[in-house]
């Protein structure tokens, strides 16, 4: 126990009053020191250190226990006090004492010092009036070192943090009002208490911060006063058996004395369990966000306002292939320089990251091209604390090559089939123009024509379809109706009728030839059609046809009527043109159908002329050759009729031969003319054929002067027709008789594998160059007809057999010097298809 | 129409009858006095119909001269009744026509033999020689 810093006398030694006792006690023990004086020999047979109640009872016999009362209350209250007494009950020998208790200032127990009250005395006056003044200057400091304590204090209890002072023994000395809350049992706390860290630890548990359970000695203070320099460490405390706890940072500061030793050590713990628990939850939610960024597709990226690289997640360093020191930079500046070079346009992409920063509040989102292909999405947005404030900017960034690839692919996908559509739609137009175009091209008449066409039309373009034709007479006719599978409709369709007057589409269309659109009116009293009534209009609309499409049937700039397609709405422009393409079509095969039809009954008219014409002109001419044959029958018998008779009768029958002749050039001419010629074919020697032909024309020549030379030849077959070719002879013979001139004619047949030849030559009066194509048309001859009898058929005729025949007639011709007609024809017939188109 | 002309009995004739049909009474007449005087009896129809009444009343004559052209029932018609009679079917038909394809046509019915009008007198005794016998 130190007992000499309230010495009121600087450098003195302790207590060293003259006549004084001064004695100290500091709750256990009692120190004394003793100056010279009577008071001295009052305690000289007491120890150093004596027990207080028995230096008590030395210095206040008569009453000990006042004295102790005294202690007592300054030990309380810390207030001084003053106690007079006497060392002994008698009054001769006994000393009036005055004992005065004061508590030490900063330091536990109390000073005391007991001093002779003297009977004034000039010297001893002075020195008692000497001794009130350093007392009253001692209580003085007393007070001012007390008022000094009390304000430390008040300033400790007003601290927030816990502070406790200890001294070594571990004997608690103050502990603030922080330290008092925070502690309990109140006990804890009791000023005075001895081992105060075991006395807490018996009710507390200590860990730190790894929460691992700690010892007194791991506690700062006593780790303080062990190396006698501050030491802090954060712990958790709470009650044994209670689940609450609090953070505290502890620090412990030893208090040394002049030589170095702890004196004191002082104790102060900051309840931080809210900061603790804020750092916490921020590691936490720190965890929570790395793990949510992780987690997400998204690289991100938080920069402070600063610049600095807040947070990043992994995948923002792969993504942007930031190398490891610019991330370890934290700079976001140092990452944007890595990243520029990757960009295709680096200098877009600073412009944009430079206004994004200096416009905080604004959000943005781009694509970046990436020089190596890839293409990275960026989204940013500021982020801003509850109450505004900027904390920084957030990047997300994501790979968006597949998903943009993706796009794509459904974009080509979305267009391919867009033109899928188109091209079926198209595919289906031309199908359907085709099928037309097939049907038409199939139909023998107009009717089917229509049917199939309306076949193909309704249920494609149209819900009916209506046909109407001028006739011959130019008046229109209702000639089809088709709707679907509703045939009683169609019928009543079919059954109405057209008028031309009603100008409406039906009149108008055709009247201007152009494709109109009208609509079914069912109260117009008409339909659009031209039916007067509003009977169609209603058939119309029962169908659900709300208008009618009109397309005039034109051929060559010839109205034929018109198809009109019922349609539920009005046609747009592809539907329209594709019925002008049907109505296109349908009319030109309509006009074929009527050509085909008209040239049909004109063939099937000329027919039956020919065979009229044949056997009215046969039949009076077979009676007359039987006649005139019988005649000559008769006339043989001898006297039977006068020679002059017979030889009217051998003329009629001569004339009536040439007659017939002449009728049946006739009617060849016309059939070749008609490319009905018949033929009948069979194998004919053509060499033998000649042979015949020239005897028999023989007295004809002879007549004329002329003489027939045939060139030998071996036989020459061919698919002929051998009546036709007895004309062909017959006819280029009697030619060459007739302008032969009376020069001999020659005439000769050859052959070769596939062609057989007929020429006859004569050497009589030629035919000029430029008369000579036309020898071969009807009613020509090369010269005059008055110096040469007959129709001019003949070599017609012979051209139209020969050809009929699949061959060929040539003239080779000089005036003066004669003309070679040279016959070529195929020894294998004609052609079959030839002859069928004969026979059509 | 015109009365058929018999004579008597065919059987026991020692000529044969040949039955021209013409709707043409002056060729029909003509025919008819051509073969009378070449020793033949004639028949005569004015159609199709007329001949076909004739034959089916019991009358075979050798030869049938058939015209084609004929109002009533032509030549056609008479010779597929003819045909589809078995009783007729077998008397050989000699056709006249005028008109050259149904010369060929009258071939492709079995016809014996077709001659062309205006009718060469020698052909059609040649052809009535060879066919009435049968």
């Amino acid at each position: 126990m130190q007992t000499t810093e309230h010495t009121a006398a600087p450098g003195a030694a302790p207590l060293a009053f003259e006549g004084a006792l001064t004695w100290r006690f500091d709750g256990e023990s009692v120190a004394l020191s003793s100056g010279p004086g009577p008071l001295s020999a009052l305690v000289a047979d007491l120890p150093g250190s004596p027990p207080l109640p028995e230096l008590l009872a030395r210095l206040a016999p008569s009453n000990p226990g006042a004295l102790l009362r005294l202690v007592r209350a300054v030990l309380a209250d810390g207030l001084p006090r003053t106690l007079h007494h006497r060392t002994a009950h008698d009054g001769a020998k006994s000393l009036r004492l005055a004992t005065c208790v004061l508590a030490a200032p900063g330091v536990a127990g109390v000073i005391g010092a007991t001093s002779v009250v003297a009977q004034p005395s000039s010297k001893i006056a002075r020195r008692a009036a000497k001794l009130r003044r350093e007392a009253a200057q001692l209580r003085e400091s007393e007070r001012e070192a007390r008022r000094a304590v009390a304000d430390l204090h008040v300033v400790l209890d007003t601290v927030a943090d816990c502070i406790s002072v200890q001294q070594p023994s571990g004997r608690l000395v103050f502990l603030n009002r922080a330290g008092q809350r925070a502690l309990e049992p109140a006990t804890l706390w009791q000023v005075g208490r001895r081992q105060w860290q075991s006395f807490m630890l018996s009710h507390y548990e200590l860990w730190d911060e790894a929460g691992k359970p700690l010892q007194a000695s791991d506690l700062p203070p006593l780790r303080a006063l062990a190396d006698r320099s501050p030491h802090r460490k954060l712990v958790r405390y709470g009650r044994k058996g209670s689940d609450h706890y609090t953070w505290a940072l502890m620090r412990g500061v030893p208090i040394l004395d002049d030589v170095g030793e702890p004196r004191m050590v002082v104790t102060a713990w900051t309840d931080v369990t809210e900061i603790q628990l804020a750092r916490e939850e921020l590691r936490r939610q720190k965890a929570v966000l790395q793990a949510v960024s992780e987690a997400s597709l998204d690289a991100v990226l938080v920069v402070s306002p600063d610049g600095s690289m807040i947070y990043s997640d992994p995948k923002f360093a792969r993504l942007w292939r930031i190398p490891e020191e610019a991330l370890a930079s934290g700079s976001d500046r140092v990452a944007l320089e890595s990243v520029r070079g990757q960009l295709r346009d680096p200098a877009a992409f600073m412009t944009r990251v430079e206004a994004l920063y200096t416009t905080p509040d604004a959000e943005g989102h781009d694509e970046l091209q990436l020089k190596d292909g890839r293409t990275i999405e960026r989204y940013t947005s500021s982020i801003r604390g509850p109450e505004g404030q900027a904390y920084g900017r957030v990047w997300f960034f994501r790979d968006v090559s597949e998903r943009n690839l993706a796009r794509e692919r459904e974009r080509l996908l979305l267009e391919e089939r867009v033109a899928r559509a188109s091209a079926e739609r198209l595919l289906g137009t031309w199908q359907l123009l085709e099928r037309v175009s097939q049907r038409l091209a199939a139909a023998q008449d107009v009717e089917t024509m229509l049917r199939d066409v309306a076949g193909l039309v309704v249920g494609r373009l149209a819900k009916a379809c209506i046909f109407d034709l001028l006739d011959e007479g130019g008046a229109l006719r209702r000639v089809f109706a088709e709707a679907g599978t509703n045939d009683g409709l169609a019928c009543a369709l079919a059954a109405e009728r057209v008028d031309l007057g009603v100008p409406e589409g039906l009149a108008r269309a055709l009247q201007e030839r152009r494709t109109r659109d009208v609509e079914v009116l069912v109260h117009a009293g008409h339909s659009p059609l031209g039916e007067r009534g509003s009977r169609a209009a209603e058939l119309l609309n029962g169908l659900g046809a709300r208008s009618l499409l009109v397309v005039p049937l034109v051929a060559r700039g010839v109205p034929l009527g018109a198809m009109s397609l019922a349609r539920g709405d009005h046609a747009e422009a592809d539907v329209r043109l594709l019925a002008e393409q049907v109505g296109e079509r349908l009319a030109l095969a309509i006009e074929g159908a009527q050509l085909l039809r008209r040239s049909r009954e004109a063939v099937a008219l000329r027919d039956e002329f020919l065979s009229v014409a044949s056997h009215e002109l046969r039949t009076p001419l077979t009676a007359m050759r039987l006649a005139h044959q019988t005649l000559l029958r008769m006339a043989a018998q001898p006297g039977c009729i006068s020679p002059q008779a017979l030889s009217l009768a051998r003329a009629a029958d001569r004339h009536e031969q040439r007659l017939s002749r002449l009728i049946d050039a006739l009617l060849d001419v016309t059939r070749i003319e008609a490319r009905r010629l018949s033929l009948e074919l069979e194998t004919v020697d053509l060499a033998a054929l000649t042979h015949e032909a020239v005897a028999l024309a023989g007295p004809e020549a002879e007549r004329a002067g002329s003489k027939i030379v045939l060139r030998p030849s071996g036989p020459v077959e061919g698919r002929w027709d051998r009546g036709r070719l007895e004309q062909v002879l017959s006819n280029l013979l009697s030619n060459a008789i007739k302008y032969g001139a009376g020069q001999p004619i020659e005439v000769e047949v050859r052959a070769d594998a596939e062609w057989a030849e007929l020429s006859v030559r004569d050497e009589g009066i030629g035919i000029p160059a430029e008369r000579q194509r036309m020898v071969f048309e009807r009613f020509e001859r090369a010269v005059s007809s008055k110096h040469y009898a007959g129709l001019g058929l003949g070599l017609f005729i012979v051209r139209g057999i020969v050809n009929a025949l699949g061959g060929e007639v040539r003239l080779k011709s000089e005036p003066g010097s004669g003309s070679t007609f040279t016959v070529r024809l195929p020894r294998s017939g004609p052609d079959e298809h030839a002859v069928g188109a004969l026979h059509e | 129409m015109n009365e058929q002309i018999s004579t008597v009995q065919p059987a026991v004739s020692p000529w044969p009858e040949i039955l021209v049909v013409d709707d043409d009474a002056d060729v029909r007449g003509m025919l008819a006095d051509v073969l009378a005087m070449e020793g033949y009896r004639t028949a005569e129809a004015d159609g199709g119909r007329t001949a076909l009444t004739y034959l089916r009343s019991g009358h075979r004559p050798a030869v049938i001269l058939l015209d084609l052209m004929m109002p009533d029932m032509d030549g056609w018609q008479f010779r597929a009744a003819q045909l589809g009679d078995p009783r007729l079917a077998g008397i050989p038909v000699i056709v006249l026509t005028a008109d050259s394809r149904e010369h060929q046509k009258a071939c492709e019915l079995g016809i014996a033999r077709g001659l062309r009008k205006p009718i060469d007198l020698d052909q059609l005794l040649a052809a009535v020689a060879e066919y009435r016998a049968g």
